[in-house]
């Protein structure tokens, strides 16, 4: 409270706080539930090594939204480091599958069948990133072919602050 | 004898001689004033506005706490203004964010709702002539339509009350 000549007036301050805590939207996929990639190769593209494009699933949409500073993505699987497997003990290496982003900025890390790799993502404007995209699934059948099956595995990407 | 009592009754009336004196009594009128409270009388009040992370920038409005400021102004004999500086940003000392993210509602009705406009001179409430004391209650809220860096933005607003 204050109180003075009229000429001059009183002022009186009113102090002010704004809490805007850290916070990571991650998103790659569908907005709820887990999305399914599926490549189907033909006969030839595995005698020969040739890259299968996805038969359903391929084109996967990633959002990153952050106010705390620069992001890294890490890569992960449930394969425990022996790859995408058929049920039996025959794997392909997490390693054959590659995603390449649409546009540049945010990019995804190698999957791997150890996990662990990285993909540190610039910040858009001071602390803030706010990136979209789509990656784009791609199979390289190995040179050695892999026994006939299904083969199914669980890749996880987690965005951190370093 | 007879002489003594008349020396003594003549010296009387002249060491106790009875005059008359005149005092002016002038009462001048007290000079204008004005006074003004704004939240708690004895400390400055601040007014906190504590996100969610789930909703830092999604335009959920957040109000802040106190949500129950007092505004008082009051001037002799009357017509004053209100006015307020909100020209310096909130800042977490890197980021800022502009006063004109936070407006108020008015309980009573008596001020006018609003919002800061970022000057330094915003008028709250234009002088009335017949006006001698105001009252109202405020509750702030930021708007948090923008995502901005994570920390703790603090500032602060000047309200002034005069007679123009």
């Amino acid at each position: 409270a204050a109180a003075g000549p009229a000429g001059t007036g009183a002022s009186a301050d009113l102090n002010f706080q704004i809490v805007i805590p850290s916070f990571i939207y991650f998103r790659v996929g569908s907005v709820s539930g887990v999305d399914t990639v599926d490549f189907q190769p033909t006969v030839n593209d595995v005698a020969t090594g040739a890259v299968t494009n996805a038969t359903s699933g391929g084109t996967v949409d990633v959002v990153l939204l952050s106010n705390a500073g620069q992001i890294t993505i890490e890569e992960a699987n449930d394969g425990g480091g022996t790859g995408l497997d058929d049920g039996g003990t025959n794997y392909i290496p997490w390693g054959q599958i590659v995603a390449t982003p649409n546009s540049a900025g945010l990019d995804p890390p190698q999957l791997s069948d150890a996990g662990g790799n990285t993909s540190v993502i610039a910040v858009t404007s001071g602390n803030i990133t706010a990136k979209s995209t789509q990656w784009i699934y791609v199979y390289n059948n190995p040179a050695t072919p892999p026994a006939s099956g299904t083969y199914t595995g669980t890749a996880t990407y987690t965005a951190s602050i370093p | 004898m007879k002489i003594k009592f008349f020396i003594i009754a003549f010296l009387i009336v002249f060491i106790s001689p009875i005059a008359h004196g005149k005092i002016t009594f002038v009462v001048w009128k007290a000079p204008p004033e004005v006074s003004i409270q704004v939240g708690a009388t004895t400390v400055v009040t601040t007014v906190t506005h504590d996100l969610p992370a789930s909703q830092v920038g999604d335009g959920t409005p957040i109000t802040g706490t106190p949500d129950d400021v007092v505004i008082e102004a009051s001037a002799r004999p009357t017509g004053f203004i209100i006015t307020v500086d909100s020209s310096t940003p909130l800042t977490n000392g890197t980021h800022t964010i502009p006063f004109t993210d936070i407006s108020w509602t008015a309980k009573k009705g008596d001020l006018p709702s609003g919002r800061f406009n970022g000057s330094s001179t915003q008028v709250i409430l234009q002088p009335n002539p017949s006006m001698q004391r105001v009252k109202d209650r405020f509750t702030f809220i930021y708007d948090n339509t923008r995502v901005v860096p994570y920390g703790t933005y603090t500032g602060s607003v000047t309200y002034t009350v005069s007679v123009p």
